[in-house]
Order: structure tokens, then C-alpha cells, then sequence
């Protein structure tokens, strides 16, 4: 699972999305992945994953994107794949009210079970899809609103039909992956010199990303 | 002027199901199944045909669209294990033998089959679909609604259909709070649905090439249906369309016969395997190869003799006297298994061997169904005759062993219809042991398609539960609010095999059996209640099964602990857990290097 090679260039970005049953969360990865869009998605069992090389900040990473089952039942296995997370999206269906006021739970479960070095400060990035339909039922005004209220997430209103804010938002998450990424690195090193016997290699890397 | 010849088309296709039915009404011991396959309502059948119309045509521009999709261009990093969780199974990838396809394709005409014919509606769909020409509207307006727009383009009869043969599902859905408006919108499309009803006569115009091509693939069959129907009214009708038929086809059927010796031999081939295999059936029935016989042993002689092939016609006369002699056999003892054993290896190469090229033959059947059902998108008929073109050229250069192909698939079925008839033999393996080997045996060669609804439902006990469990079923069909877990099973219905004809559009009848059969089972079994990954099962059960069957099947798949599959969903997962252990346990001892890797 959640592997990371962090080798000198080479950051492997583990991106997690979460949200009820439904809402796209397939289909926006897949959108970003390989930019196709199906009608006709299975429903995801237990998890799956896509990975896929960005250019973020000139920096070439790979995103390695959890794509999760959204029924209920599944998030009793979904520990695994909460663990080592480094962006966490969540995802509603503008459509679905409801989608949106799960939000809230499905914050707090990750929070809980990956349990983040700093829970306030982990990056989330909260992604309204489907807005390429007539129905609306989420205003735009009340998810950023909300998202304001939790530690002024990122919001997108996306489309992963029609494409659209896909590749923005992915680039976010990207980043915010990456900066969350460079963090823990820094912290792994505050705390764990010395399992670096061998360092000549990885040097000029930290000194890059450590901000102190 | 349409509507009669649609209606012939449409008389063809159910004379042509009264095969299948015969077959199945033969080998099954009580009749049951059979039975039920004929039971089924008059607008299950029109509802599924009129799918099956158009459906056939989606599914091959969509198949082929869907064969490019999930690769990236080089250059790009992108891994996808979707498939290692998934149960989905084989109805799609798993290429079948072009005898299955005919055969199969049958069956699912006979599902629709009602005593009463096809043509008059029956009295709900009178009342409730306000009558005029229900059969051709949804052919047309579903064939102008676009493939991408499926969740909300529903098309006219469908959702009248849905609104008036599921009253269960609609109430149910809005009656349970949980549920999202997205889908009274779905409902609501009716009035819209009701301005393209006057695409119909769009129509005429290609069901003419359409009738040429199913009447081509059918007309050579008509002959033998002739002899084995019992229906008096069927038979009429099917010397009706004989009539009507042969004049379009026999013209053509010659044309090929005689102008294409080498490139071009397919179709004539093609024909005759269908015919073969209605041949077969008749065999079984104990009508044996009596005068259309014949011109297919002539025909292909005629076709392939510059390619040597003839041998195989040798071939299969040979099998015939072959499975004739088993037939005798095999009653008095096991004499007959001694001399099957000689072939088998034969018979694994082959299957393997033959596969792909049996697909191809399988997409062509399809483009000829396509062509003949397409209706009003001229666009989609030009398409699936480029399709077909093609595959023929490929077809051509594989000759020999398609029709080697199609003789092993013919044994086979003779074989298992055997098996299936002696079940109480074959299934005891205390009394019978060599019995059951070799049903095992035959099992791991695959079972053969048209054979799967009686096998399925015999080892899944289905008869006997449904009779122990009278009314049960249609109890819980009638309280489906009060399932929990409704809002789920609706969102999964909704891309469940969506790319197969059974389910390809939304809210129809295999759609709502899906519906009903899961939001039951929640109901029977509320420790399990609904898991994602439930829908696929029982969309292959249903693929296979009617509703309540499809049912007491699931049902005995979880609580039978031959297959214990409840503890695989229910919360927490416990047999997945351990299953999951016993895997990395098992790949520890025998892979260690890539146990270590993870």
C-alpha cells in the first residue's frame, strides 16, 4: 500500500478521494488519468488506484490516486488506504444535497483513521462534481462557505464529463500533496538522522524542501 | 406497411425462440424452468425485445469504443487494478462459440414468448401505454436518444414502461426518504419521451435490408421449425413467415453459395451452423436429420470443398453417429465414457485454439441482429455492415477451424443436454462416481451457454427452494420501501453491466428484476442487507434466471455453506479478511520474492 520512494527527485504523492457513493469519484480520476469519460462506470469495490506523472512547480512527481468504494460498509477496509495519505479529496455531486452534508463525516473519518501528524493543518481539497447538470441542489456560495469553516479548504466545481476544473483542481491537489509531502520529509529527518548512513545522495534535495 | 413487417420480424424471432424452448423443456427433469421462461409477462417480452432491438447495435459501436478506452497514449504511467476486485464476469470478455451466441440469442427470444403472441398489448400495457403501436415507438425514439445521454435521455416506452410496470420501484424510490431527486427527474421524463413518437415511420425503409438479413439467418432455420413446433398457432404463424421470408432470402443465400467459393464462402457457412444447430436441437428431439439435412451437407461441401474441408463434413457426420451412439449408450452403462476419454485432448486444443475466431463470429452475428433491428439510425446500419464486412474478410481466412469450432460446440451441448436429463445420475457421486467425474470433468471445458439456466439452477437447488419458499419472494416484492439500503441499490443498478443488452437501459425489465431481486434480498437477509459488488452476481443470475430464481439462487450462494458467500459481505468482512490472509499466506510460501516486494 501507500508505498513512498522518496528518492532524491522523486516524489510519489499518495492522493486519497473520499465521498459518498456516486458522486464521481471514478470517473474525475479517470478524467484526469486518461482523460475519457464513461457513462457506464461499475461501482468500485473495496479501492482502486491510477497513477500518473504531473510537473508540479517544475518538479516531475507521481500521483498515485486512491480511488475508494463509497458505501459505508467499505470504510472499515479503507484504513489501509487512508494511512500515508498526503492529500485527501473529498468529493460531492452538486446535484445531491446530501453528498455535500456528508462531508463533514467523511473529514472527520479520515482525520480519525489516518490520523495526520497535524490534523489541522493536513490538506484537503474539496471537489463539487457533476456541475455539467441542470439540477442543482448545492449552492457554490455554501460549499465554499463551508469550506472557509474547516481551514479554508480548496474548492472546485467540476465536471468530469464535460472536463471541466479537472485538471485545476488535480493540479492543487497536487500541490498541496506535494507541499504536505515536503513536510513530512522535513519532519522525518528532524527526527530520524540517523538512519541516514549514506546521505551525499539526498542531499541537495532537503536542503531544497526543508523550510527552516 | 412498418408495423407489419416489424410484426413479421418480430413473429420470426418468437418462432424462432420455440427452438430453444423445446430444448430446454426436453432436458429439464420437472419442466420447471422451461416452463417459466414461458410464463414470464407478455411485457417483460416486449419490453426485453424491443431493448434487444436496439441494444444489439449499441453494443457493438459501444464494444468497440469501450476496446480503446482504458489504454493511455505512451508516455504516460497509468496502472489500473480495477478488474483484480471486481466480480463482474464473463458475459462480455469471455468470447463465446458462435453456436452459443445462436443459441443463446434464441433463449433470450424465448423468455419473451407469451401464448398470446407479440403483437396485441397486453391489458396494462392498454391501459396504461394508451395502446397505438407500443412496439415500434421505443425502437425509434430510443435509437435517436444518443448512448452518453443514458441516465437521463431515457427513451419514451421505456419510461413508460418503467412508470407503468414498476410501480414498485417508482413509489418505492420516492416513498424512501433518503432518495436523491436525481431520480424523479429520470421518472419524469415521459412527456418529452412522447414527442418522438412520431419517428416511427423512419423505419420502413431499413427494416426492409433488416428483414433480408435476420429472414437470411433465419429462413434456412424456418424449415425445421416447421417440424418441431407443437403450437399449432406457432406453427401457422412460422409457415406464415417461412412464405414471406423466402422470397427475400433464398435468392441471396444462392448468390453466395454459388458466386464465393473462397472469399466470401462465410455466410453460407454462418447459415449453416444455425441451421446446424437448430439441426441439433433437432436431433435431441428425436427428429432426426430428416430432410434438411441435406442442403446444408451440400452447401458446405460446395463452399469450402477448395479448401479441403470437407473432411469436417466428414467430420461431423461422424461426431453425429458419434453422439447418437453415446445417446444409447450411455443408458445402459458407462461404455460410452471409455471411448469419449480418446477425444478430449482433442477437444481442450480446439476450444482453445478456436476462441478468438469464434468471437469474431459472434460480433458478426451480432452486426446481422443489429442490422436487422437498428430501425431508424441509418447512420449505425452503414456502420455494423462496414463491421461485418470485415469480419468476414477475417473470418475467411479461418475457415476450417470455425466450422470444427462450431461441430465441438454441437457435441458439447448434445453432451450436456444428456448429462442434464440423467441429472440424478450424474450429480451422485457416491452412486455414480464415473457419472460424476466426467460432469466435472465437462464442467472445467465450460458449460455451454444455452445449458447454463438448467445447470445453474439445478446445483443451486432452485426448483426446491422456490417450492419450499412459496409466495415468500412475491411478499418481499411487495414491501421494497421498507429496505434501507434502496438508495444503494438503485445507484448500482445504474452501471451494472451497462454495457450488456440485458441492462443497457435504464429501468428496464432486467433492470427492475435486478432491482427487485436485491432490494428482496436485503430485506431476507438484513445481516447482509445490500454490499456493492452484490449487483454483479445477480445480474449474471439473471442473465440466466428469472426473478424469484435469480432470488432463491443468491439466496442459496449465501447461506449454503458450500459457498458461504454471506460472511464475504457482511460488515466488517470477515471470510474476505481471512481470505485475504490465507492469500498472503499462500504467496509467502510460494512466491516469497514478491511476497517481500509488497
Amino acid at each position: 500500500m501507500g508505498m513512498n520512494f522518496t528518492q532524491a527527485t522523486w516524489f510519489c504523492l499518495d492522493v486519497i478521494i473520499l465521498g459518498n457513493s456516486g458522486v464521481g469519484k471514478t470517473s474525475l480520476m479517470n478524467q484526469f488519468v486518461n482523460k475519457k469519460f464513461s457513462s457506464q462506470y461499475k461501482a468500485t469495490i473495496g479501492a482502486d488506484f491510477l497513477t500518473k506523472e504531473v510537473i508540479v512547480d517544475d518538479r516531475v512527481v507521481t500521483l498515485q490516486i486512491w480511488d475508494t468504494a463509497g458505501q459505508e460498509r467499505f470504510q472499515s477496509l479503507g484504513v489501509a488506504f487512508y494511512r500515508g495519505a498526503d492529500c485527501c479529496v473529498l468529493c460531492y455531486d452538486v446535484t445531491v444535497n446530501k453528498t455535500f452534508e456528508a462531508l463533514g463525516s467523511w473529514r472527520d473519518e479520515f482525520l480519525i483513521q489516518a490520523s495526520p501528524r497535524d490534523p489541522d493543518n493536513f490538506p484537503f481539497v474539496c471537489l463539487g462534481n457533476k456541475v455539467d447538470l441542470d439540477q442543482r441542489q448545492v449552492l457554490a456560495q455554501d460549499a465554499q462557505e463551508w469550506c472557509e469553516s474547516k481551514n479554508s479548504i480548496s474548492h472546485f466545481e467540476t465536471s468530469a464529463k464535460e472536463a471541466i476544473n479537472v485538471e485545476k483542481a488535480f493540479l492543487e491537489i497536487s500541490r498541496a500533496a506535494l507541499r504536505q509531502e515536503a513536510e513530512d520529509q522535513a519532519y522525518t529527518n528532524d527526527y530520524s538522522d540517523t538512519i541516514k548512513i549514506n546521505s551525499n545522495q539526498s542531499q541537495p534535495q532537503q536542503a531544497d524542501s526543508c523550510q527552516c | 406497411m412498418t408495423l407489419m413487417l416489424s410484426n413479421s420480424i418480430r413473429r420470426d424471432i418468437v418462432s424462432k425462440s420455440e427452438m430453444p424452448v423445446e430444448v430446454v423443456t426436453q432436458f429439464a427433469l420437472d419442466g420447471t424452468v422451461a416452463s417459466d421462461n414461458i410464463e414470464r409477462t407478455p411485457i417483460d417480452g416486449d419490453a426485453t425485445q424491443n431493448e434487444m432491438h436496439i441494444d444489439h447495435s449499441r453494443a457493438i459501436t459501444e464494444k468497440h469504443s469501450l476496446q480503446t478506452h482504458p489504454r493511455e497514449p505512451a508516455g504516460q504511467e497509468s496502472t489500473d487494478v480495477r478488474d483484480t476486485v471486481g466480480v463482474q464476469t464473463d458475459t462480455q470478455t469471455q468470447p463465446q462459440i458462435e453456436i452459443e451466441r445462436t443459441i443463446s440469442d434464441k433463449r433470450d427470444n424465448a423468455d419473451t414468448h407469451s401464448p398470446i403472441g407479440t403483437s396485441p398489448p397486453t391489458k396494462q400495457q392498454e391501459q396504461q401505454c394508451e395502446g397505438a403501436s407500443p412496439i415500434l415507438q421505443p425502437t425509434a425514439s430510443q435509437a435517436e436518444t444518443d448512448g452518453d445521454t443514458l441516465d437521463t435521455g431515457c427513451s419514451s416506452v421505456e419510461t413508460v414502461l418503467s412508470v407503468c410496470v414498476d410501480v414498485n420501484w417508482s413509489t418505492a424510490l420516492v416513498t424512501n426518504t433518503n432518495m436523491g431527486e436525481a431520480n424523479t427527474h429520470e421518472m419524469s421524463d415521459t412527456p418529452h419521451a412522447t414527442q418522438e413518437v412520431g419517428s416511427v415511420p423512419e423505419i420502413s425503409v431499413n427494416v426492409n435490408t433488416a428483414e433480408q438479413k435476420t429472414s437470411a439467418e433465419t429462413a434456412v432455420e424456418q424449415t425445421n421449425i416447421d417440424t418441431t413446433l407443437t403450437n399449432n398457432d406457432n406453427k401457422d404463424e412460422a409457415e406464415a413467415v417461412v412464405k414471406e421470408t423466402d422470397n427475400n432470402t433464398v435468392v441471396p443465400l444462392m448468390n453466395i453459395n454459388e458466386t464465393t467459393h473462397d472469399t466470401t464462402s462465410v455466410p453460407a457457412i454462418e447459415t449453416t451452423s444455425t441451421q446446424q444447430s437448430s439441426l441439433d436441437s433437432a436431433l435431441n428431439t428425436g427428429l432426426v436429420e430428416s430432410n434438411a439435412d441435406e442442403p446444408i451437407v451440400d452447401d458446405v461441401k460446395h463452399t469450402t470443398a477448395g479448401e479441403g474441408a470437407s473432411d469436417s463434413v466428414e467430420a461431423t457426420k461422424d461426431s453425429k453417429k458419434e453422439v447418437e451412439a453415446e445417446l444409447h449408450t450411455d443408458e445402459t452403462g458407462d461404455k460410452s465414457i471409455r471411448q469419449r476419454d480418446d477425444s478430449k485432448p482433442v477437444d481442450t486444443l480446439n476450444a482453445k485454439g478456436l476462441r478468438p475466431n469464434s468471437e469474431e463470429a459472434r460480433n458478426d452475428d451480432e452486426a446481422g441482429e443489429s442490422l436487422g433491428n437498428t430501425s431508424s439510425m441509418s447512420v449505425m446500419t452503414t456502420v455494423s455492415t462496414d463491421e461485418a464486412n470485415t469480419f468476414k474478410v477475417n473470418k475467411t481466412a479461418k475457415l476450417g477451424p470455425n466450422i470444427e469450432a462450431t461441430r465441438k460446440a454441437r457435441e458439447r451441448e448434445t453432451k450436456w443436454a444428456f448429462m442434464l436429463k440423467n441429472w440424478e445420475k450424474y450429480s451422485n457421486c457416491k452412486k455414480y462416481p464415473k457419472k460424476y467425474e466426467k460432469l466435472r470433468q465437462r464442467m472445467y471445458k465450460g458449460i455451454p451457454d444455452s445449458m447454463r439456466t438448467t445447470f445453474w439452477s439445478k446445483c443451486l437447488m432452485v426448483d426446491a427452494q422456490k417450492k419450499e419458499n412459496l409466495g415468500v419472494y412475491t411478499a418481499y416484492t411487495k414491501s421494497l420501501a421498507d429496505s434501507k439500503d434502496i438508495s444503494q441499490i438503485d445507484l448500482d443498478i445504474n452501471r451494472t453491466f451497462r454495457d450488456h443488452i440485458m441492462f443497457k437501459n435504464r429501468y428496464c425489465i432486467k433492470q427492475q428484476h435486478l432491482f427487485n431481486v436485491l432490494v428482496s434480498y436485503s430485506l431476507h437477509n438484513p445481516e447482509v442487507g445490500y454490499c456493492q459488488g452484490m449487483a454483479g452476481i445477480v445480474a449474471v443470475l439473471l442473465m440466466y434466471m428469472g426473478e424469484e430464481e435469480a432470488f432463491w439462487g443468491l439466496d442459496v450462494l449465501f447461506r449454503n455453506s458450500k459457498y458461504d458467500m454471506h460472511n464475504l459481505y457482511t460488515p466488517g468482512f470477515p471470510r474476505l479478511i481471512e481470505q485475504w490472509a490465507l492469500f498472503e499466506e499462500y504467496l509467502q510460501g510460494l512466491e516469497p520474492k514478491l511476497w517481500h516486494h509488497f
